[in-house]
């Protein structure tokens, strides 16, 4: 049986401290082995050490010993390294490169130079396996975001690599996604790939792994499976704003009647809400159910097919994104996306260049999220949290009313968490709303006062948080992710 | 019945150089008529006439240009008015834009680099054609995303004469360049983690022409030719 055995790894990029050393750990083929860690801790870094992307493409100083079969092929290049250990990466779309699913699939296997037999045969065993049968002739960008990430994972697996690295595989799934990911592994495993995961959070994956890690530059073993898998495990189920005196004033947000298509099928169907304002409310749904598509028509990025929103009391129809600026402040999923400005201060002023407000506003927003040591670094040097953390500061330098976050917890540690969460209730104490959209049903029940749950495009929900998420017939109904230590919670 | 890649894409070029030697009216509208019905049967009719819709004053303004203004120059100035004239070219363009609408909705990405491959063009850029395709709607999306990003912070993209709306959009367009970089170079590692080189070839796959594919082929070849002669020899 093949090993792949990792000693005292560690890696430097130039002139910095080190982003990883002592790493050890050893991986199977057939099993399938965790390593938690928060963002920036050196994940990618040593996912990236594994497949040769380090030192070969990216420049760093690597020193320990990556063993497979006895031979240390650590700084080999990455053809090499691809024969027997394959990587899916944090940003899979990158990795689908067909026009077609079977095309998609065949490309690393034309690459290898295999006949047309055997490509054909390992092409209908993949789509067989990974059930994307029915995808066969379908468009990759037609396909949604875990049917891709599955695309990605069959056609690396077809090229027969002993060993797949998944880099943060969990970080945009619903828990529907999550589970059929937990399958694919468990399959993996049953077809002898061993398989190691990179995340910042394990939660759902548990069963399938043979041992957890936890990584902050340093490496060590949490225990077989029964370790934290999830790195802010929810203690305190108190919720801090319990004590805030909440005042609901009127509507922030009221909908009549909203229907929405992109193109043929409504994704929205005959919405009808009020937010009140002063209050934090939480949006939850299965991947697709129209949840984004719901909150872009908050600041009027979307403008109803049918029916009629109203923010602050003005009907979205007749006013700009750009307009409602003022009044709404959205912050997006994926801030690598959408930052770009060349400084923090840049980043953050925008809004109050274009708005013509006072850039007062943005030297408060970068102190509450406590950036403003950082105000003339570049973004792209930023980590993952400073950089949500940027973003939520650049959409409340407009100073609006209602902040609307949109899955602002992926791939988020904990200390980032807990910023995101006071800036948030401060919004509340000055009288603001704010919307949230999430799968992370930790962090809603750590800050929303209500939940409303959106399914095929119609709002089947909207309870206060507890009735809702900590009711496990609700959770399963709604496919929601369950609250870790529910028991403490309800005691 | 579903054509062949290869009949849709002679079919297209063939109709494309007709509306460049048809000399009559009726030339153009024949063809013109034979394209609108086969975009009545597309999936895709609704964007189709849609889009012919949105390109009314285009063609309103050609109609005006050629019929009012085709025979001045800073030479000569002719008398008249020439509605003949002005009905021809705008048929012309009305016809250029109901083919290529058309050719987009019928040949899919993927029918057209299997279908160029076939007709045996190199395949260095066979192969970059099907990767940019894959890759529009990943550009598209990232431009979307910055544009939402930016809309949302108040900048008014449409706002103001030409030299600020050109300012404004270079909001968009910097930010678009340096991620297309970016994705470029995450686009090299992927492909090569999938052992990707260039020795190593791609096979393009098409199936057998039938029988209807071989008449539509060779009827749109005899046609293109007969009007070649007739406009350059005859």
């Amino acid at each position: 049986m093949n090993a792949l055995k990792v000693q005292e790894l560690g890696c430097k990029y130039n002139g910095h401290k080190p982003v990883l050393s002592g790493a050890s750990f050893f991986l199977k083929e057939g099993e399938a082995v965790g390593v938690i860690g928060s963002s920036g801790s050196g994940k990618t870094t040593l996912a990236y050490c594994l497949m040769g992307i380090i030192p070969n493409r990216i420049e760093a100083e690597v020193w320990g010993k990556v063993y497979f079969n006895n031979e240390n092929v650590l700084g080999k290049n990455v053809r090499d390294i691809v024969r027997f250990m394959n990587l899916i990466m944090q940003n899979y779309e990158s990795q689908i490169f067909g026009l077609t699913v079977e095309e998609d699939i065949r490309f690393g296997l034309e690459n290898l130079g295999l006949d047309e037999n055997e490509i054909s045969l390992r092409v209908n065993w993949a789509l067989k396996n990974f059930g994307l049968e029915y995808y066969r002739n379908f468009q990759p960008s037609k396909l949604s975001g875990g049917l891709k990430q599955r695309l990605a994972i069959a056609s690396t697996t077809v090229m027969g690599s002993n060993f797949l690295i998944m880099d943060d595989p969990t970080s945009n799934l619903d828990w529907n996604g999550i589970i059929c990911l937990r399958h694919t592994i468990s399959y993996l495993k049953s077809i002898g790939k061993g398989v190691l995961i990179l995340s910042r959070k394990l939660k759902g994956l548990e069963e399938c792994l043979d041992r957890i890690y936890y990584l902050d530059g340093q490496m060590f073993q949490l225990s077989n499976n029964h370790g934290p898998t999830h790195e802010t495990c929810v203690k305190n189920f108190v919720k801090n704003n319990d004590n805030v005196n909440v005042k609901e004033n009127g509507s922030s947000i009221k909908i009549e009647d909203l229907w929405f298509k992109y193109e043929k099928n409504y994704v929205l169907k005959n919405v009808n809400l009020e937010i009140p304002c002063n209050s934090i409310v939480s949006v939850m749904g299965p991947n697709g159910s129209g949840k984004t598509t719901l909150v872009k028509h908050f600041n009027g990025l979307l403008k109803p097919s049918k029916g009629n929103v109203f923010v602050d009391g003005k009907n979205t129809r007749n006013y700009s994104p750009a307009q409602l600026a003022k009044y709404v402040g959205f912050v997006f999923q994926d801030p690598d996306r959408h930052i770009v400005s060349e400084t923090v201060w840049d980043e953050v002023t925008f809004a109050c260049k274009n708005l013509g407000l006072p850039l007062d506003n943005a030297k408060n927003a970068l102190k509450l999220l406590n950036l403003d040591d950082l105000r003339d670094r570049p973004p792209y040097l930023l980590s993952m949290g400073e950089k949500v953390r940027l973003m939520i500061a650049s959409a409340l330098a407009a100073d609006p009313k209602i902040l609307v976050l949109d899955e602002p917890t992926t791939g988020q540690d904990s200390r980032t968490l807990g910023l995101i969460k006071d800036a948030i209730f401060r919004m509340r104490c000055d009288g603001k709303s704010v919307i949230i959209v999430t799968h992370d049903t930790d962090f809603a029940l750590k800050v929303s006062d209500s939940v409303i749950i959106v399914k095929d495009g119609s709002i089947v929900e909207f309870s206060p948080v507890k009735n809702v998420l900590l009711n496990d017939k609700k959770i399963e109904l709604y496919e929601l992710e369950p609250p870790t230590l529910i028991e403490e919670r309800v005691n | 019945m579903k054509f062949d890649p290869r009949t849709k894409i002679i079919f297209f070029t063939s109709a494309f150089t007709l509306a460049f030697l048809f000399t009559e009216i009726i030339e153009l509208i024949i063809l013109a008529s034979i394209t609108l019905v086969l975009s009545f049967f597309s999936v895709e009719r609704n964007k189709i006439f849609g889009r012919l819709k949105i390109m009314a004053p285009v063609f309103l303004v050609a109609f005006v240009l050629w019929t009012f203004l085709n025979q001045y120059s800073l030479f000569h100035v002719y008398d008249g008015v020439n509605v003949m004239t002005g009905v021809f070219m705008t048929l012309r363009l009305f016809l250029i834009v109901v083919l290529s609408l058309a050719f987009v909705s019928f040949v899919t990405p993927v029918e057209l680099v299997n279908a160029l491959a076939s007709f045996r063009l190199p395949y260095k850029l066979v192969f970059t054609l099907g990767l940019s395709l894959r890759h529009i709607s990943t550009v598209s999306d990232e431009y979307i995303a910055i544009k939402e990003g930016q809309t949302s912070r108040g900048l008014e993209l449409d706002k103001g004469f030409l030299v600020r709306r050109i300012k404004n959009y270079n909001s968009v367009v910097m930010p678009l360049l340096i991620r297309s970089i970016e994705n470029a170079e995450k686009l090299v590692l992927a492909m090569e983690l999938k052992s990707f080189s260039l020795n190593g070839r791609r096979r393009y796959s098409v199936g057998k022409l039938n029988s209807l594919d071989y008449v539509v082929i060779f009827s749109m070849i005899a046609v293109v030719f007969i009007f070649l002669l007739r406009n350059f020899l005859w």
